[in-house]
């Protein structure tokens, strides 16, 4: 995946890694490659993370650790550091699947090193360091959601602590993605249109069996992030290990990442189709 | 009152400008001088010789005494000797039979001595077996507990460095009944204990919150005049010295602010002082950047470091009126790393850690509005009760409460938030933060929100 940003450069967001990255030869070219897609083609819809960065420096691998220098124009906010080596870490991290840990360093354009006077680089980084988090007001049990911008193409994943109102995680998951525009930032909302009824129907070894029906038309766009961001959300909570759709007053749809007439278990990391507006930024 | 002024005990060292007029007998001093063999500072005595050590403080100072001895012809200063960390070299004739070299140090230092015969030789002491060091960095790291199990070992220190120093030294610890200084207490309440072999009458001054002094009347001390410094948290240092004939003071300076309580136990010669930590909550303000670190720039040129300095200074004086005890990582435009914010803060213990930026976007100049962060769990509501004030106050876009690991949320060890009161690289939010009307109203929500925090904690707000 690689990792942009959405409109209100909040939150990053991922997107299917093109073909052409395996056509780089070393590692280092890959990075390369990945800071120029990030920073050049960007999908319509989303930002490029690297807000103010010149380049990347040193790329090193050994044993295990990553290490590239970040150069960065003087001056840019936490939101933008944090965004450009999130971006990157959690970017990097999913290409080099034997790489976990990042030792990230900042220059300047002038090559000087200077420490950054936000993020904590005195020890390395992992992908989990830059999960999204939306602050649910609640502390306990928390489950990886996968929220709509309004109006966007594309899905969020953000970590949030869950309801613990039915004692049930699965639920209770349920129940905050069909209410997220109550309660997420306004930047982020319910991934479930309008016109469709998701409902819990039960959990059986381990298998969550949703029903689905629609009140009114939902465009295909729309079903189709409706039940991605199911899937990726419910398969992300301890003890669900597959989701199985009934369709009531609606046909099955097509034309999505897995198939949703058997119960869909396949890992999250392999469910494609976050976004579905093809093309990028000029 | 009666005053027995037999509780004056045989030895104190007094003031140094009083030396004794007459020449003692036995063996006599005949030359001090640095042997460039050994590198080490000689004092020859023409008959052997043990002599006693002492230090004192303010100036910082080093005094051999050489019983039996009177000063020969080295006179009362020894001139054209250089030493390391001593600045000067004197001698006098201390008492009849004591003959006195005093080193006048550069800093705090302490010198390891041999007695070869006649001849006594100083060297630099290794730093592991210096008697009393500056420890406030190392100890200041630790608990409070430790910090007792190490002001027991600094004062036990003390006294085994007078043991191993002669006769007349070691018959000065013995002759004050028990420790004269005797630390007791737990977390937040301590005592200390002074004893006296004879009646004294004693006054308690409070000079600062941080400073009181305590006044005897009816005798001298027993102790040799000199700094202990303790440094567990509340007591940062006790110096007893000979303030007149019959007087003597005790100077107690505090890291914090406290009360302090006094009263005489039933056999009127030992006093308590029982001291206890004022309960204010501690608050630190780290303004964000500084020096040549501007931070953000915006569109008009407001620079980061300058409002975020302003917010903190006025948020400090509302957080003081308010009671609460306040310390900023900077109080002007210096550069100071992430590391050092976060020790001032864990070192002071504070109850809350609070950081203060503004953000930039760069050229997304749409983006703008407030976010807090937090790392730890227990950090969570303190950042939650600032960032809904803030929201609410100042009337901002909210662009949440996020977890992150910032260095500065992420090692201090209280609860603490770092707080992004609005983008530079927005145009309107910028002329917002640099208006001093808008920064005090920052400053008022940031209050808010950690008073809330505290009274969620403790009920007694």
């Amino acid at each position: 995946m690689l990792w942009y940003t959405e409109p209100s450069f909040s939150y990053l967001v991922p997107v299917k890694m093109p073909e052409a990255l395996a056509t780089a030869q070393t590692p280092q070219a890959k990075a390369l490659m990945i800071v120029k897609l990030l920073g050049e083609h960007v999908p319509i819809g989303l930002g490029s993370p690297l807000v103010g960065v010149e380049g990347i420096e040193d790329i090193a691998f050994a044993g295990g650790t990553g290490r590239f220098r970040l150069v960065l124009k003087p001056g840019i906010g936490s939101a933008a550091e944090r965004l450009a080596v999130g971006a990157l870490v959690r970017t990097l991290s999913g290409v080099f699947a034997d790489t976990r840990d990042w030792q990230v360093s900042l220059g300047s354009p002038q090559s000087q090193r200077f420490e950054s006077q936000h993020l904590d680089l005195s020890k390395p980084l992992r992908a989990v360091d830059f999960e999204n988090q939306v602050d649910t007001g609640r502390s306990g049990i928390t489950a990886r959601l996968w929220l709509r911008v309004p109006g966007g193409a594309y899905l969020v994943p953000c970590r949030v602590a869950l309801s613990g109102q039915s004692g049930t995680p699965g639920r209770d998951a349920l129940a905050m993605l069909a209410t997220a525009s109550a309660w997420a930032p306004e930047s982020l909302g319910t991934p479930l249109p309008g016109g469709m009824r998701v409902t819990w129907s039960g959990m059986a070894s381990g298998v969550v069996t949703l029903t689905v029906d629609t009140e009114s038309a939902v465009s295909p766009e729309a079903q189709t992030l409706a039940l991605v961001a199911l899937v990726n959300s419910l398969l992300g909570i301890p003890g669900i290990v597959a989701v199985d759709f009934r369709f009531e007053s609606m046909p099955v749809p097509d034309g999505l990442p897995f198939d949703c007439r058997v119960p869909v278990g396949r890992p999250l990391e392999s469910a494609d189709g976050y976004i579905l507006s093809g093309g990028t930024r000029p | 009152m009666t005053v027995n002024r037999g509780w004056a005990l045989g030895f104190a060292l007094g003031l140094m400008g009083v030396f004794w007029p007459f020449p003692a007998t036995g063996g006599t001093l005949t030359g001090i001088d640095v042997n460039p063999q050994s590198g080490a500072l000689v004092l020859s005595v023409s008959e052997a010789v043990t002599p006693r050590v002492a230090y004192l403080s303010r100036p910082e100072r080093m005094v051999i005494d050489l019983p039996d001895t009177k000063v020969g012809a080295v006179g009362k200063i020894a001139s054209g000797v250089t030493f390391a960390g001593v600045r000067r070299i004197r001698s006098a004739q201390y008492t009849a039979q004591t003959a006195r070299v005093v080193l006048d140090l550069d800093r705090r230092q302490r010198f390891d001595y041999v007695t070869l015969g006649n001849r006594v030789e100083l060297r630099p002491a290794a730093v592991a077996k210096s008697v009393v060091q500056p420890v406030a960095p190392v100890v200041s790291k630790a608990r409070r507990l430790a910090d007792l199990a190490r002001a027991r070992w600094l004062l036990k220190q003390r006294q085994t460095s007078f043991t191993v120093a002669q006769d007349d030294a070691e018959r000065v610890w013995r002759s004050v009944p028990m420790a004269p200084l005797t630390l007791k207490g737990v977390r937040q309440a301590w005592q200390l204990r002074l004893m006296a072999t004879g009646d004294y009458r004693h006054e308690v001054i409070p000079l600062s919150d941080t400073r009181i002094k305590v006044r005897f009347r009816g005798g001298r001390i027993a102790l040799p005049r000199d700094s202990v410094y303790i440094d567990n948290g509340l007591i940062a240092r006790v110096r007893l010295m000979q303030s007149g004939r019959d007087e003597a003071e005790l100077m107690i300076d505090f890291d914090k602010p406290v009360d302090v309580q006094h009263r005489r136990l039933p056999d009127s010669r030992a006093l308590l002082l029982s001291m206890k930590r004022i309960d204010r909550d501690r608050v630190t303000l780290d303004p964000g950047h500084g020096g040549d670190d501007n931070g953000a720039v915006g569109t008009a040129g407001t620079r980061e470091k300058d409002v975020t300095l302003g917010i903190a200074e006025r948020l400090s004086k509302v957080m003081q009126r308010h009671g609460m005890s306040v310390q900023m990582t900077r109080m002007r435009d210096l550069e100071i790393l992430l590391r050092p914010r976060v020790d001032m803060a864990n070192r002071d213990e504070s109850d809350v850690f609070v950081s203060i930026h503004a953000n930039s976007m760069g050229r997304h100049h749409q983006i703008r509005g407030i976010e807090t962060y937090y790392y730890s769990d227990e950090s969570y509501p303190l950042a939650r009760a600032i960032h809904q004030q803030l929201v609410t106050q100042l009337k901002q876009p909210d662009r949440g409460v996020r977890k992150n690991n910032f260095y500065v949320v992420h090692h201090t060890k209280m609860p603490a938030a770092l707080v992004e009161i609005g983008y530079l690289s927005n145009p309107q939010e910028e002329a917002l933060i640099r208006d001093p009307v808008y920064q005090e109203r920052a400053a008022q929500a940031i209050f808010d929100g950690v008073q809330a925090f505290l009274r969620e904690r403790s009920p007694k707000h």
